[in-house]
């Protein structure tokens, strides 16, 4: 019995050692933060700004069981490390997905500024063949002028998306799209009016 | 045996606290979905310093719940973890207020600066095709309104700060155009010139009067030709002027419709557009004036005065190149009342310039 005493002691102390003298998992920490760092730079902000910032989370938690068991008499950081690796990984898929996004938002982009080129020329095309007559000349100029505002923003649309902001690319063209249409709008129901 | 109880004495000595354990403070999960929903709110953009402050606490109190948490289960209190946690969640609450009050007042007032500047921009449309030669306005206020559509689509989306940042461009453009309609249209703020037009009037129609004949006043600002007849206002039309209508004419081919006074010099049944009322531009202050300019080198050299100003047909929203254009009913009318003789007073305004803004102010919000 009083072996089994002894025995019961040691190893309780050989396992209060063990566990107090376990490391934090610092390789793992680095490799995470540096996993989250890398989706950032390939531009996770912009085009997964939720799962960045979930990400971030992630890693805070995992910081405050680490913090946790710290502090402990008996540290265990099994379960950090654990969710360290998930986190590690999560950002990997992430960085791995932005590619593709990026490569989505830019098609996005071109095809908006396609359409918005396509709107601007049809209206230059309705005004082109507009009568010139006494009755009209003054609307040609004042939608003229409107076109060649709106002709002017093609050149910004273009510039944007060169610097990468495909999204503010995006929002332009729809707008100056909308403006666009409108435009020719007000021409097809001007010929309307000359019609009659 | 009694070694035996010892073991089991010291496993449930061990066990039981781990199981009767204090439980962490519900505010430590109300905590964490209220730092979600200050993000989501933008409480770190709107109260930086105080979203700081809070994140302090808040990390005092988790400081305080893992001090707690490396404990032996029977030597854990939370009460201080949760006090701490309470007091965070408190001034999280106040920051999620404030917050919210913040983008409330910058909602309404980015909405009212769209109204005000939706007004301002219809307005600049509408002097710019009553200075007819607004293609410059057209454009900066094409530019103005497209950055104000922006606003807009930020606004819809919550993003208070950067609209606020676009409405600055926004009233730049807008600022810019209202300048040059203001320099294009500084003869209409010269109160002295105004009451000039104004005189004109009043004794041209005196001599409708006193004669007991029709006379013709055209008001260029208002686009309005009126007849009077005995002193009484008979007929009123909408006309068309030249590409630089609002100008008074200086020369030929300066598009410019004259202002003066006048009498008619010959009535063409049949003219290029239409019926035609010819008037006798240039008279003796135009020929005046035009010598004194061309001494000055105001009017390029080998220019002319000019001449042939018509009141016509053709339509009345065109752009003539000096000339009056009226719609051929209009016209028809007009052709069968006026004479050879009938005066022709053409003035640019005989209202303020604060009341053509209230006017146009006016017409922008009916638009």
């Amino acid at each position: 019995m009083k072996n089994i005493i002894k025995g019961l002691v040691l190893g309780l102390l050989v396992m209060f050692l063990y566990a107090g003298c376990a490391k934090q998992p610092t390789q793992e920490m680095k490799e995470a933060e540096t996993a989250i760092n890398s989706a950032f730079k390939e531009g996770a902000s912009i085009y997964a700004a939720e799962e960045l910032e979930k990400l971030k989370k992630d890693y805070d938690a995992v910081m405050e069981e680490v913090n946790t068991q710290s502090k402990k008499m008996f540290k265990k950081y099994g379960n950090a490390k654990k969710m360290l690796a998930q986190v590690k990984a999560d950002a990997e898929t992430l960085k791995a997905s932005i590619p593709t996004r990026k490569e989505q938002a830019r098609n996005n982009a071109i095809s908006a500024l396609g359409e918005v080129q396509a709107a601007v020329e049809e209206a230059k095309t309705l005004l082109s063949e507009a009568p010139k007559g006494k009755g009209t000349r003054a609307d040609i100029e004042a939608l003229s002028a409107d076109l060649k505002g709106l002709e002017d923003m093609l050149t910004e649309i273009r510039q944007l998306i060169e610097a990468e902001d495909f999204f503010g690319a995006s929002e332009k063209a729809k707008i100056v799209k909308e403006k666009a249409l409108a435009i020719s709008e007000q021409i097809k129901q001007a010929l309307e009016k000359l019609k009659k | 045996m009694r070694h035996w109880l010892s073991v089991v004495a010291l496993v449930v000595s061990f066990s039981y606290p781990a199981c009767n354990a204090p439980q962490v403070p519900p505010e430590v999960k109300e905590a964490k979905a209220q730092e979600d929903e200050l993000w989501r709110a933008g409480a770190f953009v709107y109260l930086p310093q105080d979203y700081a402050d809070y994140r302090g606490q808040i990390a005092e109190a988790k400081e305080r719940l893992i001090r707690e948490k490396a404990k032996f289960p029977w030597f854990r209190h939370y009460k201080n973890a949760g006090e701490a946690y309470r007091s965070a969640l408190h001034e999280g609450e106040r920051i999620l207020e404030e917050t919210k009050k913040i983008k409330e007042e910058k909602s309404h007032s980015i909405a009212s600066q769209l109204k005000s500047f939706k007004n301002r921009i219809n307005s600049l449309r509408r002097l710019a095709i009553m200075i007819n030669g607004g293609g410059l306005i057209r454009a900066m206020t094409m530019r103005a309104d497209l950055l104000l559509a922006e606003v807009s689509l930020l606004h819809e989306k919550g993003n208070f700060l950067e609209a606020e940042k676009k409405l600055k461009n926004v009233a730049f453009h807008v600022s810019d155009a209202e300048n040059f309609v203001s320099l294009t249209l500084a003869r209409y703020q010269d109160e002295a010139l105004i009451e000039e037009w104004r005189k004109w009037v009043e004794e041209t129609i005196s001599e409708s009067r006193e004669k007991g004949i029709a006379v013709i006043i055209v008001t260029k600002i208002d686009r309005r030709l009126t007849l009077y007849e005995r002193g009484r206002l008979i007929l009123s039309f909408e006309i068309g002027l030249g590409r630089n209508g609002l100008f008074d004419k200086l020369h030929v081919g300066d598009y410019a419709t004259p202002e003066g006074r006048y009498r008619i010099k010959d009535k063409l049944p049949s003219s290029h557009y239409y019926k035609a009322l010819l008037i006798d531009y240039p008279n003796h202050d135009d020929r005046e004036r035009f010598y004194l300019n061309r001494k000055k080198r105001l009017i390029p050299a080998g220019v002319s005065i000019g001449g042939s100003i018509e009141i016509h047909g053709g339509g009345n929203d065109s752009l003539t190149d000096g000339c009056i254009s009226l719609e051929n009913d209009d016209m028809d009318l007009l052709f069968s009342l006026a004479e050879v003789g009938t005066p022709v007073t053409i003035v640019g305004s005989l209202s303020s310039w604060k009341e053509i803004l209230v006017k146009e102010n006016e017409s922008s919000r009916n638009f």
